[in-house]
């Protein structure tokens, strides 16, 4: 688990928001392909760096050692061998070094993010309210959904219900109907206390986060910037090497 | 209850929390792609399975727009992923004519809400378009992914499997809303949750 101090949220939030589209883009969208690989190994040790910098030294040491060792063995395994070494080595690539360090990157800013912030940053980017509230409650669900689904789980295993009891289509009912059920209170509650913080009034809510972008924020939205423009490029057959 | 016919804060709220559900379905449901036979069953497994939240959520829908806002919201999730961008043109066409067919039964009637479902499912296609369709320029990108996971997949998603894979959405949509019908009917209403 990462332990990630708020204080710590030293990017800025639409900086943020860039790199949680660019680095799926081209980590697991292979934006790019072989031309852009230099990008992407960039992009698949920048959440490691960014831990490092919120002092997690253990996850962001583990992880680059093992993003390296990855690479080592890529070098080593030749890439035309085909066989099982081969296909064992490419899953573990395709996990470790692509879906890891995007898992990484969207727990770490989940993690340093406040609803505040974010909203604070959608509305200074003009994104119209119907996009940015459902998607800034659809960020704070997530973990909570996990955690319902959870116990849930603990409570059916503690009352012996599991597949092979109630079948398959019975037990997927055990499992969601209630998740649902307490889905839904929450979604309720949550609705009552948006009220009270007056979202959605007609009138201009003011804000008490104060965005900037800092030297970090220009380095990175440079990077991205910079990728994503190569990338558009090499749509149109221009490529600089 | 605003009776206004824009969504307020409450609607945008269900929204999220719906799409929260589906999005974790979605990301459950995504590992089984590792082996390319079986990335078509997508679109079995993510309507089949949504239909349950999407039944529920069309029970809050009172408002025009929410299902289409919900639709652009899944799209967005899916750029997130990595998934590209061609979910958010379809997810727009079939949010909207979704919102069309429950608006049409008066926000009440449950064979337009299977309808709904069944149409609203069709996001799960917007992911296989470069698959199918731009094929070669898609895997000249990923070929990282070695040659025998790019042959098996080209061998499945040829240009026939486009129907097939929109049938599948609307069939299975139609078949996730009837379970999440009857799901509501058995344990929601019931328990006087809605």
């Amino acid at each position: 688990m990462l332990t990630v101090d708020r204080s710590f949220g030293f990017l800025d939030p639409r900086t943020k928001l860039l790199l949680l589209v660019t680095l799926p883009t081209f980590l697991l969208g292979g934006a790019g392909g072989e031309y852009l690989k230099p990008f992407c190994m960039g992009f698949s040790v920048l959440p490691f760096v960014l831990l490092f910098i919120s002092r997690n030294y253990l996850p962001a040491v583990s992880g680059f050692l093992v993003f390296m060792l990855m690479q080592f063995a890529g070098m080593i395994i030749p890439r035309d061998a085909g066989g099982l070494v081969h296909n064992v080595f490419l899953i573990l690539y395709e996990v470790l070094c692509l879906l890891l360090p995007c898992g990484i990157m969207a727990a770490f800013i989940m993690r340093t993010t406040t609803v505040g912030e974010f909203i604070a940053a959608m509305e200074k980017l003009k994104v119209p309210q119907f996009i940015t509230i459902p998607f800034s409650v659809m960020f704070r669900f997530f973990p909570t959904i996990m955690e319902e689904y959870r116990s849930i789980g603990r409570a059916m295993k503690m009352r012996g219900i599991t597949p092979g009891k109630v079948g398959i289509a019975g037990f997927i009912e055990y499992r969601i109907v209630p998740v649902m059920m307490s889905v839904v209170i929450i979604a309720n509650e949550l609705s009552a206390a948006a009220l009270t913080k007056g979202l959605g009034g007609k009138i201009k809510r003011t804000c008490i986060h104060r965005l900037g972008f800092g030297f970090a924020d220009f380095l990175l939205i440079a990077l991205c910037v910079t990728a994503l423009l190569l990338f558009v490029l090499s749509l149109f057959d221009v490529r600089l090497w | 209850m605003d009776r206004s016919k824009s969504l307020n804060s409450t609607d945008l709220i269900n929204i999220g929390v719906f799409t929260a559900i589906i999005a974790v379905i979605t990301l459950i449901v995504i590992p089984i792609g590792f082996l390319p036979v079986l990335m078509p069953l997508y679109c079995v497994f993510i309507p089949l399975f949504s239909g349950i939240p999407f039944m529920l959520f069309v029970t809050r829908v009172r408002k025009f727009g929410m299902i289409t806002v919900m639709s652009i919201l899944m799209a967005l999730f899916l750029l997130c992923t990595g998934m590209g961008w061609y979910t958010l043109p379809l997810a727009l066409i079939t949010g909207f004519i979704a919102d069309g067919l429950v608006k049409a039964g008066n926000y009440s009637s449950l064979k337009l809400s299977i309808a709904a479902c069944s149409v609203f499912s069709l996001w799960c296609f917007g992911s296989y378009i470069p698959l199918i369709f731009m094929a070669d320029q898609f895997w000249a990108e990923n070929a990282q992914y070695g040659e025998e996971f790019i042959n098996d997949s080209k061998d499945i998603f040829r240009l026939w499997m486009a129907p097939a894979l929109i049938a599948c959405c609307l069939v299975f949509g139609a078949l996730g809303g009837v379970i999440g019908g009857r799901v509501l009917k058995k344990h929601f209403i019931r328990s006087g949750i809605l």
